[in-house]
């Protein structure tokens, strides 16, 4: 009876572990490649602590390199006060805040909700207008552009507020200003990171990664280090699909096997079980009577075995989710699928042997 | 009750075989008959025909005035349920299912209610004396012990005839007078019993025994 519902079991264990893999597999493959990290490069000093060579980059060095959309200096600044008023008892925030050339701020490519983007003639005038985010300037108050508000104990004047940036996402917990314009307030920031952001066309950022150092310091390319996404999705992803597949097709292989060797098991067992059923229709039962039981009996058992191969599935994919610090999903329809297939299955895996069994003269049954 | 006339079960296999050739036979209510005969002489058969599991050949077979010829499957298969009840020389008993159990099952496809059902398989085996053991494994149970369940079984469903054949056939003989002074007891309350056995010591316990030979029902002998 337990291993006639091992077919089930596997097949359906098989099926629910491939499914609920590919899923979660397919979401950890968009949470790592999403189509803007793959046209995003970062290149930063080897040395962390070295300042000078972000304004001795060469940019438009860089920015004649094929491929490359738009670049630019970026500065993040760690846990930086912003207050509506001069007054340290006004409004307060903690933020990051990024200091951004244009260039960079085109990669960045906040949606504005609010007012525009400052341009060349702000960077180059070191002008105090700044972006806030949408997070911000809730926790600000601030609603309108053209508010002023104190970063470090400097005055800015709000340009704009976005909701949403394609690169840099700490972006959208902070705010942005001009490069220049965040000179002055390195003094007050704890913790500063010095990069040079680009935005690559599709496909050209593991190139760019490679020829960035030069370009941007000739002189001494290797204390540099550009930080590009893995290539992009399609690749990787394609053959994620195919090995998902795979498995699923192998998990429907296994649960149709099983279920032929569950209709198999059951016409053997309902031979050995020819005097039960000869004594059933001596106490009155129909042939319709006999071949539900057989029906019904045979669905309970694929059921089971359906429902312990769900669990195993699951199981499988937690662990292996768990293992590879990914975010585990179960997916309510997977398991209604594999349930709602095991009790079907076994509905049909029985009609041959219960049909078997109608046949079964109570005579004949009875005799020994 | 029961009207036999004229009834035939030819089989063909290759030859013609007569499992019962042209059997007349009358059964009144409360009656105890023993049907004895050798090996072949078509005695399963005949139970099997009065009991509605077999189809005769040919000949009318009344029960209670209605031709069983004119019943269809539905109604024959509750006839046979709620009329007649079963014992049989290899118990049939379902292993895996409590003795409780296995006396319920005869009133599974019946009218009784499913709360009803217990009570009545207690009283049952009650009747057969082995109430003690309803929740006993069947397969731990003695031949004779086993042959009363399968009486309570048949007990259980209250049918109006009891059809026994060889009932005492894998039992010792004291075993064996058990289970035939059980049966006398039931026909004394007033249960149609008939009774298919080798036993000449069961004829003088009966009302009348028939015998059969070679598909025929030979001589009546009353006592
Ligand atoms: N399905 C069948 N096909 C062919 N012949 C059959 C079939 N069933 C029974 N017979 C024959 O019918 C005859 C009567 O059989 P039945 O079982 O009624 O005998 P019986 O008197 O009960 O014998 P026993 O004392 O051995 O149980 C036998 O000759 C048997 O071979
Ligand atoms: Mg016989």
């Amino acid at each position: 009876m337990f291993l006639t519902g091992l077919g089930t079991l596997l097949g359906v264990a098989l099926f629910t572990a491939t499914m609920g893999l590919s899923t979660t597999a397919r979401l950890q493959v968009a949470a790592d490649f999403d189509v803007f990290r793959a046209t995003e490069v970062l290149v930063e000093h080897r040395d962390p602590t070295s300042n000078a060579w972000l304004d001795e980059a060469e940019i438009p060095a860089l920015t004649r390199l094929a491929g490359v959309r738009s670049a630019g200096r970026l500065i993040e600044l760690d846990n930086l006060a912003v207050r509506r008023g001069p007054t340290t008892g006004a409004r307060e925030a903690g933020i990051t805040l990024l200091g951004a050339e244009p260039g960079a701020l085109d990669a960045i490519d906040p949606r504005l909700l609010v007012g525009r983007r400052f341009d060349d003639y702000h960077e180059d005038a070191a002008a105090p207008v700044v972006l806030l985010s949408a997070v911000v300037a809730d926790r600000l108050g601030v609603g309108r552009i053209g508010t002023a508000v104190f970063i470090g104990d400097a005055p800015f004047l709000v340009a704009g507020i976005y909701d949403a940036v394609d690169r840099r996402k700490e972006a959208l917990l902070g705010a942005i200003v001009p490069y220049r314009a965040s000179a002055p307030l390195l003094a007050s920031a704890p913790n500063t990171r010095r990069r040079v952001l680009i935005e690559a066309v599709p496909g050209a950022a593991a190139t760019i990664a490679a020829q960035a150092p030069l370009a941007l310091r000739p002189q001494e390319p290797d204390a540099l280090r550009s930080i590009a996404a893995p290539d992009p999705t399609t690749l990787r992803g394609g053959i994620e699909t195919t090995i998902a597949n795979m498995g699923i097709a192998l998990g429907v292989i296994v649960f149709v096997v099983g279920l032929v060797s569950v209709a198999n098991s059951t016409l053997v067992a309902i031979i050995q079980r020819t005097p039960e059923m000869g004594l059933r229709r001596a106490v009155g039962a129909r042939p319709r009577h006999i071949f539900a039981q057989i029906v019904v009996e045979t669905a309970l058992v694929t059921t089971i075995g359906g429902l312990l191969g769900l669990l195993i599935g699951e199981l499988v994919t937690l662990a292996v989710a768990v293992s590879q610090d990914w975010v585990a999903t179960f997916d309510f329809r997977i398991a209604l699928a594999a349930a709602g297939a095991s009790l079907l299955g076994g509905f049909v895996a029985g009609m041959l042997p219960a049909h078997r069994a109608t046949r079964i003269s109570p005579v004949e049954a009875l005799r020994r | 009750m029961l009207a036999l006339e004229g009834v035939s079960k030819v089989y063909r296999d290759g030859v013609e075989i007569r499992a019962l050739w042209n059997v007349d036979l009358t059964v009144e209510e409360g009656e105890f008959i023993a049907v004895m005969g050798p090996s072949g002489s078509g005695k399963s058969t005949l139970l099997n025909v009065i009991g509605l599991l077999d189809h005769p050949t040919s000949g009318a077979y009344r029960i209670r005035g209605v031709d069983v010829a004119d019943l269809d499957d539905r109604s024959r298969s509750a006839a046979r349920g709620q009329l007649f009840g079963f014992v049989f020389q290899a118990y049939h008993l379902l292993a895996g299912r409590s003795v409780v159990e296995n006396v319920e099952l005869s009133m599974v496809y019946g009218p009784v209610p499913t709360r009803a059902r217990r009570h009545r398989a207690l009283d049952a085996l009650e009747r057969v004396g082995l109430a003690a053991r309803r929740h006993s494994d069947p397969r731990k149970l003695s031949g004779g012990e086993r042959q009363r369940v399968a009486i309570a079984r048949a007990l259980a469903a209250r049918p109006a005839v009891l059809l026994c054949d060889e009932p005492t056939g894998n039992l010792d003989s004291a075993t064996a007078e058990g289970i035939i002074t059980l049966l006398g007891s039931l026909n004394a309350d007033g249960l149609t019993i008939i009774v298919v056995t080798h036993d000449p010591d069961v004829a003088g316990r009966v009302g009348r025994t028939v015998e059969m030979r070679d598909g025929r029902l030979t001589v009546t002998t009353r006592r």
